[in-house]
């Protein structure tokens, strides 16, 4: 015995079934997140941010949107593309976190995330007809700040 | 610098007054299931059938699954004249196909209409949830099984020897009852606390004491749902249970005093338990207070009211998709998602590209054999049921069928168009079955297919029956009875005219009575013109002295037997016509008049070796005439004839009946 979901259209004679296909009658599906806010040296301390590590189990062709929020800031996004139209592959991402340094309109350097809270903006869209998009963890690879402290003579 | 690495947390809560991002705490998680602990991009909404047609409806209004049928069940609104059309649909909601017009909806109802169906004996009821019983339309029940599918819901609730239409704002089945809420008399309907039971596997009989008062009046009952050895009637404000499984163990008692539905549809029962959307949000219940949905929400906001002030609950529709183990309220475009994986309720939220009015959950089961049956019908024949003239006996062969197919009978009346007849399970190689409440001496085609579920025999999927295999197709026509034939009568009108009286009385009131003279139609007279009552026909193209045979016979697409009397036009001739010899030389002839007002001629042809001659002319009024030739026989005795008529003369015109048989007498050949 299978089971399914039928919906009825509000705004012409249509009978819809429920979570099927990879869009909504031809228009895309696009999922947004955003993670809790954390803060891995606690709330008075400070933390650099270096990447953010993405596990997901994907199928079809789509792209997944990082976008990394520091204390409220948020900082470029960065895209993953896939394409795995036959089956299922299990993938994971290393996406490095990093802000530029311009100078006269120049990118001068680059210089990793800092702050006190961090969280992630995800967004995923499948663009093929079918496939699948799993978010199986997603991590932040941090250091904390630490003061020097100068040695008593 | 160690480096380490944290786990972000996602679908820590949202606001569920409006699912988006506010304030610090909620956190955006659109579009996604929970499946376990991972996070899964939503599946979209694959279109299964658009209904279409030349007056197609501009909504759906309810989708409900059919289970013993293993077929959807679709309710569609169309805006111009307010109708609301049943649809039957695979179950997957593919090729809906018209069953038929539910009704009209009324001018002050809510637009588009809300509606609520359960299925119980293998019919599915549907109400109209509409607040005021006044704009109600009559809940109604469909019976696949049987020839008018779409049947009206009535019962003598106010003991007045009269079944009134019953409308109920709300339907849900019990154990082997039906209930409905919102209706308590003809007489008194508006009831929002009433909630009615069936008597036990007769969903459609009620007993009038059987009922419930759940609660304040104020305070409406706006669905019931199973809960775990009860019955979890959810009003608007509060909730009740009732337990128990017959009239003398049935109890009802208050479960939640404070919170309520906020919207009819916004509840679904899952293994006892039952998850509704309150004033005050989402809400769970097995039996009594109801228990708060909104911690996994991690809300810091106030209730959210937002929803239930705009309207939104009224329109909602709360569903459950199994696979993902999760409930979906769904707000038109907005959907709140609770999983349940794991036992740990966690919402999400999405959002729809387009409004959606209902949604079902379709649980599709196995029916017989499964799959399409291949049975197909041959020698397809009708006939008129003796002594009836409504009823046609069907025949037909049964070919492939393995006895859990469900043949459809088709008639189609001359002039008509196909409609379903009859249904019922094949039994036996040959099968017959009586057709009855059709029209008299009608014509009818037929035509047969046999379905499995929602799967017809190749070739026979087209609703129209004219497309199918002429193998299974036939015609027959049912019986005409013959009108009563009163009488004829021939008169005299004037010096120049004269007519033929004919009065009959038909058998059938709606058919055409065809009155032929001398087996020569002479007239028709259609049955707007008699109207069921006897009739008369006079007939002024007659020749004189003539005898003619008239007959009637009702006619359509064949003739009834006819019906016969012969009439001579004038008078009619005497009877009883004797001749006794007084004498050798006399007889005395005797008769019955055959029209009193008419003088009687006797003629006999004596002597012998003539033709008949007048005798004697008799006034009117004497049925005798004495005849003498003489008083003394001198020659021999021989028979002779002797024969009357009547002679009648109206407006100085002479008509003459037929002679009555000649009678013979024995006379001397020479009287002196």
């Amino acid at each position: 015995m299978a089971t399914i979901v039928l919906a009825g259209g509000f705004d012409a004679p249509k009978i819809y079934r429920v979570d099927e296909g990879a869009t909504d009658d031809g228009q895309a599906v696009v999922a947004r997140l955003q993670s809790t806010p954390l803060a891995p040296a606690g709330a008075g301390g400070e933390a650099v941010f270096t990447a953010v590590y993405l596990v997901a189990t994907l199928e079809g062709q789509g792209t997944i949107w990082l976008t990394p929020i520091v204390d409220g800031t948020e900082y470029t996004e960065q895209a993953i593309s896939f394409d795995f139209p036959t089956r299922q592959e299990a993938a994971t991402y290393e996406i490095g976190l990093s802000r530029p340094l311009v100078s006269g309109g120049a990118e001068r350097a680059r210089f990793a995330l800092r702050g006190t809270w961090f969280a992630l903006k995800v967004k995923a869209q499948l663009v093929s007809t079918s496939g699948t998009i799993i978010l199986e963890g997603v991590e932040v690879e941090h250091a904390v700040v630490q003061e020097t402290r100068t040695p008593v003579p | 610098m160690a480096r380490s690495r944290v786990r972000l947390i996602f679908a820590a809560g949202i606001d569920r007054a409006s699912g988006h991002l506010t304030g610090e705490a909620p956190r955006d998680l659109r579009n996604v299931y929970f499946v376990k602990d991972k996070i899964q991009l939503r599946n979209g909404l694959t279109l299964a059938s658009t209904i279409s047609g030349a007056s197609p409806p501009d909504r759906i209004v309810l989708i409900h699954e059919m289970r013993t049928e293993a077929a959807t069940i679709v309710v569609a609104y169309r805006e111009s004249d307010r109708a609301l059309l049943l649809y039957r649909a695979a179950i997957d909601g593919a090729s809906p196909q018209l069953i038929g017009s539910w009704g009209t909806l009324p001018a002050g109802a809510v637009t588009p209409p809300r509606l609520l169906a359960t299925e119980i004996g293998r019919k599915l009821f549907i109400a109209h949830e509409e607040p005021s019983a006044g704009n109600r339309l009559q809940t109604i029940y469909y019976d696949p099984l049987s020839a008018t599918p779409i049947n009206y819901l009535s019962a003598d609730l106010n003991r007045d020897g009269t079944a009134e239409a019953v409308r109920f704002r709300g339907v849900a089945s019990y154990l082997q009852y039906l209930v409905g809420w919102g209706f308590g008399t003809g007489s008194d309907p508006d009831r929002p606390e009433v909630l009615r039971v069936s008597q036990p596997g007769e969903p459609t009989s009620f007993d009038p004491d059987h009922y419930f008062i759940v609660g304040l009046r104020t305070d409406p009952v706006m669905n019931a749902l199973p809960g775990p050895g009860r019955l979890v009637v959810l009003k608007a404000t509060s909730t009740y249970d009732i337990t128990g499984y017959d009239q003398f163990t049935f109890s009802l008692s208050l479960g939640d005093p404070f919170y309520g539905l906020s919207g009819s549809r916004l509840a679904v029962s899952l293994a006892g338990t039952v998850y509704f959307w309150s004033h005050a949000g989402p809400r769970t219940t097995n039996g009594g207070p109801s228990v708060d949905l909104a911690w996994p929400l991690e809300l810091k906001a106030p209730p959210p009211a937002d929803l239930v002030a705009e309207g939104a609950p009224a329109r909602g529709v709360a569903v459950y998709l199994p696979d993902r183990q999760t409930i979906l309220f769904i707000f038109e475009r907005r959907v709140y998602t609770l999983s349940l994986w794991g036992g740990i309720p966690r919402w999400s939220y999405s959002e729809f590209p387009f409004s959606i009015s209902t949604a079902a959950t379709i649980r599709t089961v196995e029916v017989g054999s499964g799959g399409p049956p291949t049975a197909y019908a041959t020698a397809v024949s009708g006939t008129g049921k003796s002594g009836t003239t409504d009823v046609l006996t069907v025949n037909w062969t049964n070919n492939s069928a393995l006895g859990d197919e469900i043949i459809e009978i088709h008639l189609q009346p001359s002039g008509g168009s196909w409609f379903l007849a009859k249904t019922l399970n094949p039994s036996g190689t040959t099968q017959s079955t009586d057709i009855p409440e059709l029209a008299a001496g009608r014509t009818h085609n037929i035509a047969i297919r046999y379905r499995r579920g929602p799967y017809y025999t190749a070739g026979y999927e087209n609703p129209d029956p004219s497309l199918w295999p002429t193998q299974s197709k036939g015609s027959g026509t049912t019986n005409l009875k013959a009108p009563t034939f009163d009488s004829t009568q021939w008169q005299r009108t004037s010096a120049n005219s004269e007519r033929v009286r004919v009065t009959f009385t038909p058998a059938h009131s709606d058919v055409d009575v065809v009155i032929k003279r001398s087996n020569v139609t002479i007239a028709t007279v259609t049955a707007a013109q008699h109207q069921g009552g006897t009739y008369t026909y006079d007939d002024t193209t007659i020749a004189g002295e003539t005898l003619y045979t008239y007959s009637v016979l009702h006619r359509r697409d064949i003739d009834s037997a006819e019906q016969s009397k012969n009439q001579y036009t004038g008078p009619n001739k005497p009877t009883d016509f004797m001749v006794s010899a007084v004498t050798e030389c006399a007889y005395l002839a005797e008769w019955t008049a055959g029209d009193s007002a008419a003088e009687t001629e006797v003629e006999d042809n004596y002597p012998a070796g003539t033709d008949y001659s007048l005798k004697v002319t008799v006034p009117a009024g004497n049925t005798q005439a004495p005849v003498s030739y003489g008083a003394t026989c001198g020659g021999t005795i021989r028979s002779y004839s002797v024969r009357v008529r009547h002679k009648l003369v109206q407006y100085n015109v002479a008509d003459y009946s037929e002679y009555a048989p000649p009678r013979p007498v024995d006379l001397c050949d020479v009287c002196t």
